[in-house]
């Protein structure tokens, strides 16, 4: 992956490089689309002097139709400025987009742990959205208007020198108003967006638990928070707009009382034939064209703000840094493989409470480890570290003898496959819900064998859509359906090791039971570790691994263990208490 | 007021489901019983703008005057100089009025946001009945209801009264006009027509391009989302660059439909400019016709000029109009869906929204009623799933003071026996009664002080802990208890602000076993009658979860229904039932 740009500048033109071309070119176009309109006050002017010197109705009609001409053609060449404007930001947002995903698809667990999905949509689209409007229409507004203001004075001057002064004067001021009182505004919009986003979190929370409100009778205090976020979004929005217009009350004021000064100085200029009367009215039409474009300059600028609050969001994105990138190789080989972990030591938080202490265990290739101990003991981990989810602190990973390190991560992970406790589902159809998005490769034939095999056929059978019914989230499945698919994606990545983490501490016994035989299918011929409060989950274990704190406090053969009556292993068993979970 | 409009919200994520494109045409009848609601801020705003839009015409008219006297400037009375201090003044105060009316218009347009928002929450949250299918789709889909669909609408109400200002200055502007040059005045009225007729003959096909951009854009939102939140399954089955090439693909598709859509809105928003514009040429292609019969002044020409561009600036209203209201026709059939059988604007009983103070405290909880429980019976309950599933005509009773366990297979239907008990999910058939009393509506009567119900996944909300608890219940000194039975005491302490602490998505991240304790403690706070718990173990380990028991049940005369799998929970169970594909196959007695 190239090095991230650090800079906001950089990362622009970096978005923008591979459309320089084109965006050359509509910088053009839109120059001239945006000079045209200036020669209409002059046009204008040509036809109040022509009027007065009753000049024939020829050259009157000749300038009346130049004036419709310049404003067809000026708008034609803007509507295709926006075409092509809006056709580049999409493409190089869209690679933008693109490479953010492919990015943040390879940063570590913990930063995904650290930013919740929705966080992630703003970032992969509302931040690249900002920067693709802004490229799309504020840009070509920008410039636009920036050429159009500047052409404006340039003209006004031209016209007289004295009257284009005062022109250029009265935009400076207007300029030094919009400018001096927009920096008013900028908190008092934070405050605004602030509230609102408050409100729109509130709202969405709530009805993501209309039951959790409605059967603890708390209805009513959701209608009372959102009054309260309403009535303080009341007050923020009229603080804001106070804020905001006064910078274009004042500029209104400034432009007002200028317009009247340059035409009074026209006047005196007229009445000393410095200029024609004509030329009275064109720069009073001047001064008036400015306005808008001046205001609007002040939006867009703010437009760029965000835009590049975005590309620097962006550029840190970028610039996050994943721990765990591909090993050298070469991969260990196909089938089951021998899992060993010796002395490894980690912690989640770098100087926080290790997880794992020295841990050596050696599973050999075909066997079945089980491990048991409490919630928080440090299960789960193990079968994080085997994945490569994580990476060690201390010791090492093997797989096939290879250290988990040394080994691209696509390789590594062709070998293992995880079920973890909290199936991820996706709003996609079956079909890919179960492939992965075709990251598992099957054909249908296939993937109705896999999911009648972990116990799924009946469901699926009754799915008007099939394999291609749309799952829409976790509302179709219960946990224990959900389990089963997750069972099913193991199915068909077919690895050589498995890591089965609490995989069936949600089901029933009889769904269990169900699963025993496919279960025993998918860890038949491969190393396998599973990880589980039940003793009955631990019948096909050749291996037992009693974790606690984690630490292995005790490891060897199951039917050693069972039969070792001084054994922890062998105590629990018997007596079935909380340790290890009380299933019969 | 194209100024002060908040920018629209930048992704309309969620608005997928925008198929209706005759939708019927709503939102004027809508927007009206919206502005009705509060007519003096409509009207208060209505009279603002109109001034605001007049005043224009009254500075060129001071144009006009100042123009025509440059060469033959009266001996005193009203000189140049005097028309153009007067067109300075009037201009001047123009915009400081402004100031003025954008408070009171951000005022009104908070006001017609927040009435259908807060009469949708109202209906999703208090309306009596089952709470499944409240929401058509997901809450975040529901959110942008809240946001987009509100602000579609609230936009029909503004632009109105742009239209209106704009509108009555036209109207002003060609009658001072018409007394100059008719003819003129005609062709310069040409181009609102024009761009009314081009608004009316794009309509269709505009609004069927922003539907299929706003679904393609759902379609990519949606999926990040999902692929993000199922980071941990897509990692392990090393699935990234499948997902990469499914989000190239989406990425694709939204592509072509947002050019479509962003480059049609340029063209009729530069429709609108650019027929302002050429009124000005048409205008003086009538007048270079005029001059051949009489003498064109300055005045005139400065005039006509300066009133077209007030004119000029009707069209792009009309069309604003025209499109505003179209979007809004689709918001106006979204935001009802929340509100079934009543108004989300203008509801059967209104309800005050409190802007300018802010809401008075709520009101306390109802007190208990005397009908302390002493057996909750369902019979012949019945609630089927649209996908198969649910309960099919299951008896089950629960005297105060016991314990009554439900278990089974996954998907036979425990969790939405308990539900259906509760009236969350709409029973077909079957009657729960209280004390031998039918109960006409559950969800309204089975509530605390009479029920409490912990879920099996939990929401808990982004707030302070002890109000993620107590969700407005009094704490009249109950909550540390209800912490402490919950087995979430160890845990608050342990907090470095304690019961203070801002929790959920946006606050401290609990775990899934505190979380679940948490929303146990919220159950337990209300001290009721009867406790509903579905299963506790998915995310307690067996330790913890015996605790919790050992201390709820410790209480006297707690009342449990519960599903679980524990032996221990069902050793002290007083009944046990054991659901099989929705019936109830066993009952176990103590």
């Amino acid at each position: 992956m190239p090095d991230a740009p650090t800079s906001d500048l950089r990362l622009l033109a970096g978005f923008l490089r591979p459309e320089r071309r084109k965006v050359g070119a509509l910088v053009t176009l839109l120059v001239i689309a945006r000079l045209l309109p200036l020669a209409g006050p002059l046009v204008l002017a040509r036809f109040v002097d022509s009027a007065a010197s009753r000049r024939p109705t020829g050259v009157l009609l000749g300038l009346a139709g130049a004036y419709l001409a310049i404003a067809v053609v000026a708008e034609v060449l803007l509507l295709a400025v926006t075409w092509g404007a809006v056709e580049v930001a999409w493409r190089a947002g869209n690679r933008l987009r693109e490479r953010l995903a492919a990015h943040a698809l390879r940063l570590d667990l913990p930063w995904h742990a650290s930013h919740a999905p929705g966080v992630l949509i703003e970032r992969v689209d509302g931040d690249v959205e900002a920067v693709t409007r802004f490229t799309g229409s504020a840009v070509a507004d920008l410039v636009g208007n920036a050429v159009l203001v500047a052409g404006a004075l340039v003209v006004s001057v031209a016209i007289d020198w004295r009257a284009g002064a005062a022109v250029v004067l009265v935009t400076a001021s207007a300029v030094a108003a919009l400018a001096g009182l927009r920096s008013l505004g900028v908190p008092a919009s934070d405050a605004r967006r602030e509230v609102e986003s408050k409100l729109y979190g509130d709202v969405e929370e709530r009805l993501g638990g209309i039951e959790d409100l409605r059967a603890n009778g708390a209805g009513g205090y959701g209608v009372h928070r959102l009054l309260v976020h309403s009535a303080a979004l009341w007050r923020a929005q009229r603080r804001e707009a106070v804020r905001i217009d006064a910078g274009y009350a004042v500029a209104g004021v400034v432009h007002a009382l200028g317009t009247a000064a340059v035409v009074g100085l026209a006047v005196a200029l007229e009445r000393r034939g410095a200029i024609s009367l004509g030329s009275i009215l064109a720069l009073a039409r001047y001064v008036q064209l400015v306005r808008r474009p001046l205001e609007q300059v002040a939006e867009q600028l703010q437009e760029m703000q965000k835009a590049a609050a975005g590309l620097r969001r962006t550029a840190r994105l970028l610039g996050e840094r994943p721990s765990i990138v591909d090993g050298p190789g070469p991969a260990p080989g196909a089938g089951a493989l021998t899992v060993e972990l010796d002395g490894v030591t980690f912690a989640y938080e770098r100087g926080g409470k290790p997880a794992m202490r020295d841990v050596t265990l050696r599973i050999p290739a075909g066997a079945v480890l089980g491990v048991v101990g409490r919630t928080g003991s440090g299960k789960t981990t193990l079968g994080r570290l085997m994945a490569r989810l994580w990476d060690v602190d201390d010791g090492a990973v093997r797989l096939g003898g290879v250290d988990v390190r040394d080994v691209p991560l696509a390789d590594l992970r062709r070998h293992i496959a995880v079920v973890t406790q909290d199936v991820e589902l996706f709003r996609a159809s079956v079909r890919d819900n179960v492939t992965l998005f075709g990251a598992l490769v099957a054909d249908d034939e296939r993937l109705r064998t896999v999911l009648g095999d972990v116990g799924l056929g009946e469901w699926l059978a009754r799915l008007p859509g099939g394999l291609d019914e749309d799952l829409a989230g976790a509302d179709r499945l219960s946990a224990g359906q959900a389990q089963l698919l997750a069972l099913a994606r193991a199915f068909l990545a077919d690895p050589g090791v498995v890591v089965l983490d609490e995989a069936s501490s949600r089901l029933d016994p009889a769904t269990e039971a169900r699963l025993v035989e496919a279960t025993d299918r998918l860890l038949s011929g491969r190393t396998a570790v599973v990880v589980a409060h039940r003793l009955a989950t631990l019948d096909r274990a050749d291996l037992i691994a009693v974790v606690d704190d984690g630490a292995v406090v005790e490891w060897g053969p199951r039917e050693a263990l069972a039969a070792d009556p001084s054994s922890r292993f062998a105590a629990r068993a018997s007596a079935g208490t909380a340790l290890l979970g009380d299933h019969p | 007021m194209s100024q002060d409009t908040p920018a629209p919200p930048a992704t309309s994520a969620g608005r997928d489901d925008l198929e209706d494109r005759d939708a019927p045409r709503r939102s004027v009848g809508a927007a009206l019983r919206l502005v009705r609601g509060d007519p003096a801020a409509f009207l208060i705003g209505l009279v603002w703008w109109t001034i605001f839009w007049s005043v224009p015409l009254a500075a060129g008219w001071f144009l006009t005057v100042a123009l025509s006297r440059v060469d033959v400037d009266p001996r005193g009375g009203f000189t140049v100089w005097h028309a153009l201090v007067a067109m300075g003044a009037v201009e001047a105060v123009r915009w400081l009025g402004l100031l003025l009316g954008v408070v009171q218009w951000n005022g009104a347009w908070v006001g017609w946001n927040t009435v259908p928002r807060v009469n949708m929450l109202r209906s999703v949250l208090l309306r009596p009945g089952p709470a499944t299918g409240r929401l058509p789709s997901s809450s975040g889909e529901a959110v942008s209801r809240f946001r987009d669909d509100t602000f579609d609408l609230a936009l029909v109400c503004d632009v109105w009264l742009d239209v209106t200002g704009a509108g009555v200055a036209s109207v002003i502007g060609l009658a001072v006009l018409s007394t100059v040059d008719l003819r003129a005045t005609l062709v310069a009225a040409l181009p609102v027509a024009v761009t009314a007729w081009a608004v009316r003959a794009m309509a269709p096909r505009l609004r069927a391009w922003r539907l299929a951009a706003r679904r393609a854009t759902a379609a990519v939102t949606g999926f990040v989302g999902d692929t993000f939140g199922g980071i941990l399954a897509l990692r392990t089955a090393g699935a990234e660059d499948a997902v990469l090439e499914r989000f190239r693909a989406l990425n694709r598709h939204r592509a072509v439909r947002a050019h479509r859509d962003q480059v049609a809105t340029a063209v009729m928003r530069s429709l609108a400019s650019a027929v302002g514009e050429a009124g000005i040429g048409l205008v003086l292609l009538a007048l270079a016709f005029s001059a051949r019969r009489r003498a064109v002044s300055v005045g005139e020409v400065a005039l006509f000029a300066s009133y077209v561009t007030v004119i000029g600036s009707l069209p792009r209203w009309v069309a604003s109009l025209g499109t505003y209201q179209r979007q809004a026709d689709v918001s106006v059939a979204r935001l009802a869906e929340l509100t079934p059988g009543d108004d989300p604007l203008a509801p059967a009983a209104p309800v005050p929204i409190h802007l300018r103070t802010g809401p008075p405290p709520l009101e306390a909880p109802p007190v208990r009623d005397g009908h302390a429980l002493v057996e909750l019976r369902a019979e012949g309950l019945t609630a089927r799933h649209e996908q198969g599933g649910g309960i099919d005509r299951v008896d089950l009773v629960v005297r105060r003071g016991e314990v009554v366990v439900v278990t089974g297979e996954v998907g036979a239907g425990k969790s939405t026996l308990l539900r259906a008990v509760l009236g969350l999910v709409a029973a077909s058939a079957g009657t729960v009664s209280w004390n031998g009393r039918p109960v006409d509506e559950p969800s309204e009567f089975l509530v605390p002080p009479r029920a409490a119900y912990v879920p099996q996944v939990p929401r808990l909300f982004s707030e302070p802990l002890a109000d993620a608890i107590l969700l407005g219940w009094p704490d009249g000194g109950s909550l540390w208890e209800a912490v402490r039975l919950a087995c979430l005491d160890a845990d608050v302490t342990a907090m470095p602000e304690g019961l203070a602490t801002v929790v959920g998505t946006r606050g401290v991240r609990l775990s899934g076993g505190q979380v679940q304790r948490a929303a146990a403690a919220r159950a337990l706070v209300r001290e009721p009658d009867l406790l509903v718990v579905d299963d506790l173990s998915s995310a307690l380990d067996t330790a913890t979860e015996a605790e919790l028991w050992r201390r709820v049940l410790g209480r006297t005369g707690a009342t449990v229904l519960a599903v679980s799998h524990r032996p221990a929970v069902h050793r002290r169970a007083d009944r046990v039932l054991v659901v099989q594909r929705g019936r109830v196959v066993e009952v176990r007695e103590r």
